[in-house]
C-alpha cells in the first residue's frame, strides 16, 4: 500500500493544474501497486480542475481494480462543501459519478462521458442560470468549448474512463471555469497514431492550433476542434490550457496564438486535460471580441 | 425550378447521442431531398454547441454522393454568428481536401 498525500492549493490556474497533475503521476505509473491511499486532508484548497483530474484518476484506479482508500479534505466548511458539490464524495462513496446534470452551488458535479458532448453544456449552461442571464452567442461561445473538448476526446483519447468533466462558477470573480480530461494516449500518440510526422510535440501542438492538423482518427476529421476552442475561449477573453504528455500550453489573451507555457511536466499522467476559464465582466455589460466583432451581453 | 425543404437539424439531435449519429442521420435526410432534385435548408436554430465534427461529416457525406458542387444547393440556418464561423471553417477545410 502506498499513500499520496496531497498539500497545498489546487486552485483553477493552470500552475495548480500542473503541480497536481505531476503529483498524481505515480498513481499511473506505478503498476505494481495494487493499494493506495488519497490524502487529501491536508489541502488548503481545491477548484474544478482539480476535482476533473482527481475524478478521473479515481476512476482509472477503480477500473484497474485497484484497491482505494480516500480521505478527503475535512477542515474547512468550504473544502466539505466542495467534496460534496463537485460529486467527489459521491465518487468516492460508489465508484461512479452521479451524473447528475444538476449544479449544486457553484459547481456542475463530476460527469462521466463516453460517446455523446451533446448534453455537457446543458448543466453548464443551468449552473450559470442560476445566477445570471446569458445571451445566446456567449452560451454557443460556451457550448462549443465544451462540445470540441469533448469530442476531442470521443475521437481520439481512446481513454477507457472516458472524458470527466467539471465546472465552476466563481462568483466574485465572475469567471466559470470548465475542465474536461481524460487518461488516454494523448494528443502526441494520437497524431502518432495518424501517421503523423512530428518534429516536436510543441511544433505540432502550435501547428493544430493555428493551421489544423489532425491524426485523423475519424476519417472525416479536418484538424479544426482545437483551433475553435481556441477561437471561442480568447473570443470572451478567457484563457485555455491544454496539457498532454509532458508538455503545458496556455493562451495568452494580449497575443492571437498560441504560447508555450512557461511550466513543464517532467511526467503528468497520460492523457490530456484541457481547461478553460471564461471571465464574465461585472460591469453591467459583458463585452467580448471575437474575430474582431464585440458582443455585448447584458447580465442582469 | 426545384423545391427548397427545410429540415430541422434538431430532429436528430438528442442527449446521449453521439454526434457522429446525429451527423449520419441529418446527412443521410440531406443527400435524399438533393436526390429527389430539391434544394435543403438545414435549421439549426435550436441545437446549440454544434462541434466541427458534426459538420464536417455532413458536408463530406454530402460531397461524396453528390460532388463538391452540389454543397451550393445546401444552405444553413443558424442560431448563433459562433455557428456561423464554426460552419464556415468546415466548409472550407471540406472544400480543400475535397480539391486536394
Amino acid at each position: 500500500m502506498e499513500t499520496l498525500k496531497l498539500s497545498g492549493s489546487f486552485g483553477d490556474e493552470r500552475t495548480d493544474l500542473l503541480r497536481l497533475c505531476t503529483e498524481l503521476r505515480p498513481v499511473t505509473n506505478k503498476p505494481d501497486v495494487q493499494s493506495w491511499v488519497f490524502d487529501l486532508r491536508e489541502v488548503e484548497k481545491l477548484g474544478a480542475f482539480a476535482a476533473s483530474v482527481l475524478g478521473a484518476v479515481y476512476l482509472s484506479a477503480v477500473e484497474r481494480g485497484l484497491r482505494l482508500s480516500v480521505h478527503l479534505p475535512d477542515g474547512s466548511p468550504s473544502l466539505r462543501s466542495f467534496a460534496k458539490d463537485t460529486g467527489l464524495e459521491d465518487l468516492v462513496a460508489t465508484g461512479v459519478p452521479a451524473g447528475s446534470s444538476s449544479p449544486r452551488h457553484t459547481y456542475v458535479p463530476l460527469i462521466q462521458f463516453f460517446d455523446s458532448p451533446w448534453f455537457l453544456g446543458d448543466s453548464v449552461v443551468a449552473l450559470l442560470g442560476k445566477y445570471k442571464r446569458i445571451d445566446g452567442d456567449f452560451e454557443d461561445y460556451l457550448r462549443i468549448c465544451i462540445s470540441e473538448a469533448a469530442q476531442n476526446v470521443i475521437d481520439h483519447a481512446q481513454s477507457t474512463v472516458g472524458g470527466v468533466m467539471c465546472c465552476r462558477y466563481n462568483e466574485p470573480d465572475n469567471r466559470v471555469s470548465v475542465c474536461i480530461c481524460d487518461l488516454g494516449i494523448g494528443i502526441a500518440g494520437s497524431l502518432q497514431l495518424g501517421g503523423k510526422d512530428m518534429a516536436t510535440f510543441t511544433q505540432t501542438l502550435r501547428e493544430k492550433a493555428q493551421r489544423g492538423i489532425t491524426s485523423k482518427s475519424r476519417p472525416t476529421n479536418q484538424g479544426l476542434g482545437i483551433r475553435n476552442m481556441l477561437d471561442a475561449v480568447t473570443g470572451c477573453g478567457g484563457d485555455l490550457v491544454l496539457l498532454s504528455s509532458g508538455h503545458s500550453f496556455t493562451i495568452d489573451t494580449s497575443v492571437p496564438f498560441l504560447k508555450i507555457g512557461d511550466g513543464l511536466v517532467p511526467r503528468p499522467p497520460p492523457g490530456r486535460s484541457q481547461a478553460s476559464s471564461l471571465p464574465r465582466h461585472r460591469s453591467g455589460d459583458f463585452h467580448a471580441r471575437a474575430g474582431g466583432m464585440i458582443f455585448t451581453c447584458p447580465i442582469s | 425550378m426545384p423545391d427548397l425543404v427545410t429540415i430541422k437539424a434538431s430532429q436528430w439531435v438528442a442527449p446521449q447521442r453521439a454526434v457522429t449519429d446525429s451527423a449520419e442521420d441529418t446527412a443521410h435526410a440531406i443527400v435524399e431531398q438533393l436526390r429527389a432534385g430539391n434544394s435543403v435548408e438545414v435549421d439549426l436554430t435550436d441545437v446549440r454547441g454544434v462541434p466541427s465534427s458534426y459538420f464536417n461529416l455532413i458536408l463530406i457525406r454530402i460531397a461524396e454522393a453528390h460532388g463538391l458542387p452540389t454543397l451550393e444547393r445546401v444552405t444553413f440556418r443558424f442560431a448563433s454568428a459562433v455557428q456561423r464561423t464554426t460552419y464556415e471553417r468546415s466548409a472550407h477545410a471540406v472544400r480543400e481536401s475535397f480539391a486536394a
